[in-house]
């Protein structure tokens, strides 16, 4: 029995438990479909396609996971995590010259940072959590572009072993991370006290304030993830591209928050766990391969998201109100 | 009797798996004041928005004033009106628009004149003669709103009013003012009125019949008359209940004090006050809402910043925030379950544990094994069945989430316990096994116990001793055996005797 044991009931029945419901149902989903593209889709089985579905769900997700602890905590959402992650790629590129782990280094240190203000305006000052992170979000991609001067950065020398190595064929290097960052971000949510002290803080807010949890400290601690998950997302694909510029992570939030939510995480906070962050991640990522493989254009993909996440938003109303 | 006003047979309701009615009948005299008593999770409520068509029930049928009513689908006001448990009133709006809201008369187009009138008339026979009617809803005290709430149902000339809970966040003073609009009402205009009410002595006060409803089915109807309180609690509970009043215990002499508050004070709230308590004893503040009794309460707890000096066990403890009072061993229980007492969205050992975190964890590591057995532990000292652990506490009912609540601050085991409201619409079984605990733990560990009610029945109940308030002053600090209801009443409803008695300026 794991510590984890006391915040959801075990068993099969948890599994389809009112809370775990929609988690469960895009697992299921997600290995299905995959399942099923492998054996009726030419080609999709292939090293080369799995490896860019691995890649698009790696930035998206890894950002995600960041976000999620926002979201967990009871803080909606951070809509700063694009501007993050642009300001990261230029940082990236620019280090790039001292190496893949320094420069990776640079850019995570700029995401904990920015993280670290947001989180401190959110949860000392209290200011409103959507707005702050709106404001923040301009404030970093006009400092980004006063940095840079609105060009785009070039990385000198070849491709790196972030930006295009394998562990295997069909395995980037980029994924092992994104895994490495699930494991580590599920286990830290689940089983340690201040996991617990950041998903009770979601559930209820007042009462965490009352039973005297660390409530700022957690509401802070988020925003750094949260800035940290963005900055790494927006080196890995300076990393891929080999250059940084404003236009990296464009849509980065919108795809964070779909996956998170798609996953089965709660938009009012304290439900949801990392791992299903990463099969909403997954979910999302297969889905639009297919369509993709398909031929199917820019713009249905984009209604095909837009799609999904208001299917999750309003099966979780509804599993919200039939619990009532 | 004659032919009932309303008639209900066969209601059956079930959510999910739970069955919250299995066939319930209810047949309403007109002109009759009913009462409507059950436990917690007994189907009350169920019933009620049944009645009201707010629920539709999955079998039975309900008649009111000799019609078929289609249920499922809201009931003409002028049939049948609830007040509800949680105040509908809408603060920003006059005290006339809320009288109006949802009136089915008022045409596309909302124009006050016509109704000022009527709805002048309706709040003078509520005894709300002196509030205007353009005064914002928002200005009023509780009580009034309440009134407002009961004002809204006769406007619409409702021949049955439904209230449920009506006086769960009153005073006893603002009691009695509601209290008198019912009888009123029932003698001048025949009105029947059916009562949801935790407390066992306004069902005796008020009500001519009672039906006692037990896990969603029918136990009895009486007459109130022919009941005793024993009876009637036997009813709701299924036996007999097996604690009985606590006998209070005695104070000690010569033992030195576990709280000690000297010139406490927080200006326009309460005047400075002098208060030594023992180890071990469970005193009550008692006062109206704005007797600053309740304020004082969460002064203890560093929620207000008071002046004076507060210390524990002889050492000075002033707590100027929640987590110092935590810190120096003072734990404090909100009146709000819901929004501030526990985490209804969390496992129910997740709460247990929810304030001792770093007691069952090692490095920043939870440790299972120490949470499995300290909140196993908490649930089989507060009566929560331990096999319910993992499930959310918005699955229990309101009395064993009270004991959550409660179980969470106990576990801290501080020096002083806190609690406000300590069971606020907890049913009878229970209450006596909070009480019960709450002794316990004041016997065994000398854990002393402050706590502020409404509840008059409560206070008498479970106090050692009784302090009460009266705008902001105590009036009286008295052990139990030298209180009874009337002194209570008395002092907080009119304050000290002469200028010259023990109260503080």
């Amino acid at each position: 029995m794991s510590a984890a044991t006391l915040s959801r009931t075990s068993g099969f029945g948890g599994l389809f438990a009112p809370a775990r419901v929609q988690a469960t149902v895009i697992q299921i989903a997600t290995v299905v479909m995959f399942l099923a593209a492998c054996a009726f889709i030419e080609n999709f089985a292939s090293a080369s396609n799995i490896s860019s579905i691995l890649y698009a769900a790696s930035t998206v997700g890894i950002a995600a996971v960041g976000l999620a602890s926002v979201t967990i905590s009871g803080n909606l959402f951070a809509l700063s995590l694009g501007s993050t992650a642009a300001f990261a790629s230029i940082v990236y590129i620019a280090a790039s010259g001292w190496g893949v782990l320094p420069a990776l280094a640079a850019s995570v240190a700029l995401g904990l940072v920015f993280g670290l203000l947001q989180g401190l305006v959110v949860g000392w000052l209290r200011c409103n959590a959507i707005i702050s992170t709106i404001a923040a979000g301009s404030l970093i991609a006009g400092l980004a572009t006063w940095v840079s001067d609105g060009r785009t950065v070039l990385a000198e020398g070849g491709p790196s072993w972030l930006g295009s190595g394998t562990l295997i064929p069909g395995v980037p290097w980029q994924a092992v991370l994104f895994l490495l960052i699930v494991i580590v971000g599920e286990v830290l949510m689940q089983r340690t006290r201040a996991g617990w002290e950041l998903r009770l803080r979601g559930t209820n807010p007042d009462a965490a304030e009352l039973a005297g949890l660390r409530v700022t400290r957690m509401v802070v601690l988020s925003y750094v993830l949260a800035g940290a998950g963005a900055a790494i997302a927006g080196a890995l694909i300076a990393a891929q591209s080999g250059t940084g510029n404003l236009r990296v992570g464009a849509d980065l939030d919108f795809s964070a928050i779909a996956a998170m939510l798609v996953g089965g995480v709660a938009i009012g906070g304290g439900r949801g766990r990392i791992i299903d962050v990463a099969s909403g991640t997954l979910f999302l990522a297969v889905l639009t391969n297919i369509l993709l493989v398909n031929n199917f254009a820019y713009e249905v993909q984009l209604m095909v998201k837009g799609l999904a996440v208001l299917v999750a938003v309003t099966a979780g109303a509804l599993l919200a109100r039939k619990k009532r | 009797m004659s032919a009932p006003i309303l008639s209900a047979r066969g209601l059956k309701k079930s959510y999910g798996g739970v069955r919250a009615l299995r066939g319930m009948d209810i047949d309403l005299a007109e002109g009759e004041i009913h009462g409507l008593c059950g436990e917690n999770g007994a189907g009350k409520s169920t019933l009620v928005k049944i009645l009201g068509g707010l629920v539709e029930p999955d079998e039975g049928e309900l008649g009111i004033g000799g019609m078929q009513v289609e249920l499922g689908t809201p009931v003409d006001p002028a049939l049948l009106s609830i007040v509800h448990q949680e105040l509908s009133i809408i603060p920003h709006l006059s005290v006339l628009d809320n009288v109006m809201l949802g009136a089915r008369d008022v045409g596309r187009i909302y124009r006050r004149g016509p109704f000022r009138a009527h709805v002048r008339q309706v709040l003078d026979s509520v005894g709300l003669e002196h509030v205007s009617l353009d005064v914002q809803a928002e200005t009023l005290p509780l009580a009034e709103r309440q009134l407002i709430e009961i004002a809204r149902g006769i406007a619409r000339g409702a021949r049955v009013l439904l209230l449920d809970e009506p006086t769960a966040t009153l005073s006893d003073g603002e009691i009695e003012k509601v209290f008198a609009v019912m009888r009123r009402l029932k003698a001048e205009q025949g009105t029947t009125i059916v009562i949801i009410s935790h407390r066992l002595n306004e069902i005796f006060a008020l009500t001519d019949r009672v039906t006692v409803l037990r896990s969603g089915q029918h136990v009895m109807t009486a007459n109130t008359a022919e009941l005793t309180n024993a009876r009637l609690v036997e009813a709701m509970i299924g036996h007999e209940l097996q604690t009985g009043e606590i006998a209070p215990s005695q104070a000690r002499e010569g033992v030195a004090p576990r709280l000690s508050l000297t010139g406490w004070s927080l200006p326009g709230r309460f005047a400075s006050l002098e208060l030594d308590v023992q180890p071990g004893q469970i005193v009550s503040l008692v006062g109206q809402l704005g007797s600053g009794a309740d304020t004082l309460l969460e002064s203890l707890a560093g929620l207000h910043p008071a002046r004076g000096a507060l210390s524990l066990d002889g050492k000075a403890a002033t707590p100027r925030g929640i987590a110092e009072a935590y810190a120096a061993g003072i734990a404090y229980v909100s009146e709000d379950r819901a929004k501030r007492g526990v985490f209804l969205e969390a496992a129910i050992g997740t709460n247990l544990v929810s304030q001792i975190l770093d007691r069952v964890s090692r490095n920043g590591w939870m440790v299972s094994s120490d949470v499995r057995e300290r909140a196993t532990q908490l649930a089989q000292n507060f009566a929560i069945d331990p096999a319910r652990l993992p499930h959310d506490v918005s699955t229990l009912s309101g009395g064993n989430q009270q004991k959550v609540s409660l179980g969470k601050a106990a576990a801290l085991g501080p020096r002083l316990l806190l609690l406000n409201e300590p069971t606020r619409g907890v049913d009878i079984g229970a209450r006596a096994e909070i009480y019960a605990q709450l002794r316990r733990l004041a016997e065994a560990d000398g854990l002393t116990i402050l706590f502020y009610s409404t509840d008059l029945e409560e206070v008498l109940d479970a106090s050692d001793r009784i302090v009460t308030f009266y705008r902001g002053a105590m009036v009286r600090d008295a052990l139990r055996p030298q209180m009874d209801a009337d002194a209570i009443l008395h002092d907080i409803l009119h304050g000290p005797d002469t200028p010259n008695t023990e109260a503080a300026a």
